[in-house]
């Protein structure tokens, strides 16, 4: 890395403003590491970003949305948008990102952000939802820390705690690559597992899935001899998918991913794309 | 349990699902936090849904949240920005770039403390408003493009049809300038804890 080292000091603003690509990203944390100068820009720039959002125009807020929110919200216990996700525990999960893809695609001109600002209008490209995108920069980061900066635990314990930030004294137990089943799948992804003071959780990522049809889902299993726990499940977009579980910490000796006809499985039905062994630390 | 239980107090009530606290939270951020969806959405509609969606959160997830003083409105702010640009890239039909997108906000812990005092909030705004305005019209638009739209500097740089490096230097730029306007204040802020 070190030949790159003036190259990825230039990156401080765009690491901040998350203007990177995931590797990207990647590479600047782990140079920042070993960069008192980047790092402490990064620290700079983060005022300024925590701030940004104050800079606002004023906006009105529509009639009655304070009434809508508040009853939606404490209605959601009843309604739930996920699919049945045992105790998912982070906002990270993808189900909650569905919510919002229901909406129909609506597209008004799209005008600027900053006041006065002119700027080309974004060229229209491939769909691709976002499922959890900082779930998977967390991810990537988790094995590039693996990786290279070993026993740096309490970096990798604010690395990892994406999404929500809460998550407290997390420890990375472990990852593994996931592996495709059979030779007719190209999917992959990794698993891994953490704790922290809340409990254990288990963050999937996969990439390169099958394209589900009509109400196919991914379900996520963790398999203790034969008996397969059902872990969640999720919906792929353009092939990658994530999930967030937590669960009580307890031996299995498999992680697995099958794609199942629906989302109302207790017991894997469908062919397992994706699957590694696991033993906790 | 009144107006003056500061965010730690309230979110401590709402993990225990507590309604009043809910409110009283919406109550107290609404309009800041309504203001930041809308400038990046442009639409009441989806702004709401944002707001909703975060408030969703924050009652599902209370008893995880677990910040100092200050941290939960920049965390709130945080997580609207990823929902709204969300929004804007599912409307758009925007391919993602495997940008590693505002995640990296999510995934620091050392976020800034802001003040839990409406009017120096409100103060705040307006001086980093005038800050970006005082920006010039090129940093602007790097500016909104990577912050408010969610693109990556390669992205900025093939929309805009600017070399990279003119990215590069244009938020740098811009980010030392606002970086010095806030200096002052910034240091009020630490006052506080
Ligand atoms: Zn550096």
């Amino acid at each position: 890395m070190s030949e790159h080292k003036d190259d990825l000091c230039e990156l401080a603003e765009l690491y901040v403003l998350g203007a990177l690509t995931a590797e990207e990203t990647a590479q600047f944390a782990a140079h920042a590491e070993a960069c008192s100068e980047c790092k402490e820009l990064v620290s700079e720039y983060r005022q300024v970003l925590d701030h940004l959002p104050l800079a606002s125009e004023p906006a009105e807020p529509p009639s009655g949305m304070k009434d809508r929110i508040l009853s939606r919200v404490l209605e959601s216990g009843h309604v739930s948008a996920s699919a049945p996700q045992p105790k998912t525990s982070l906002n990270i999960q993808p189900a909650a990102e569905r919510t919002i893809e229901r909406e129909p695609v609506k597209a008004p001109p799209i005008e600027q952000g900053l006041p006065r600002a002119r700027i080309p209008e974004p060229r229209k490209t491939r769909f691709w939802g976002y499922l959890s995108l900082g779930l998977a920069v967390a991810v990537l980061l988790l094995i590039v820390y693996t990786g290279q900066l070993r026993g740096d635990v309490d970096q990798l314990q604010r690395q990892i705690a994406s999404g929500t930030g809460p998550l407290q004294g997390l420890k990375v137990n472990e990852t593994v690559a996931l592996s495709p089943a059979g030779e007719a799948v190209s999917a992959k992804g990794v698993a891994t597992i953490v704790a922290d003071t809340s409990g254990t959780h288990l963050v999937i990522q996969a990439e390169d899935l099958p394209e589900l049809t009509g109400t196919e889902v991914y379900q996520v299993w963790l398999i203790k001899g034969d008996t397969p726990q059902n872990a969640g499940t999720f919906i792929s977009q353009d092939g990658n998918g994530a999930l967030y579980y937590s669960f009580d910490p307890k031996a299995y000796d498999t992680v697995a991913i099958t794609l199942e006809p629906d989302d109302g499985g207790d017991a894997p039905r469908g062919q397992i794309i994706l699957a590694a062994p696991i033993k906790q630390g | 349990m009144n107006d003056t239980a500061d965010d730690k107090q309230l979110i401590l009530l709402i993990a225990q699902k507590d309604s009043n606290a809910l409110e009283l939270l919406y109550d107290r951020y609404e309009r800041v936090i309504y203001s930041f969806a809308y400038q990046i959405v442009k639409d009441s509609m989806a702004a709401e849904e944002v707001m909703q969606e975060l408030f969703l959160r924050v009652w599902k997830n209370a008893e995880q949240i677990d910040f100092g003083r200050g941290k939960l409105l920049t965390w709130m702010f945080a997580v609207t920005r990823n929902l709204a640009i969300d929004h804007l890239r599912k409307r758009s039909s925007r391919l993602p770039q495997q940008s590693a997108d505002s995640g990296n906000l999510d995934m620091i812990q050392d976020h800034t403390a802001l003040t839990e005092d409406l009017v120096e909030l409100q103060m705040a705004g307006e001086q980093i408003r005038d800050a970006l305005l005082g920006l010039s019209r090129d940093q602007q638009q790097v500016m909104d493009m990577i912050y408010y739209q969610g693109y990556t500097q390669q992205e900025v740089a093939n929309l805009a049809a600017i070399p990279l490096g003119t990215v590069k230097g244009r938020v740098r730029l811009a980010m030392k300038q606002l970086h010095k306007s806030l200096r002052h204040w910034g240091r009020r802020d630490h006052a506080h804890e």
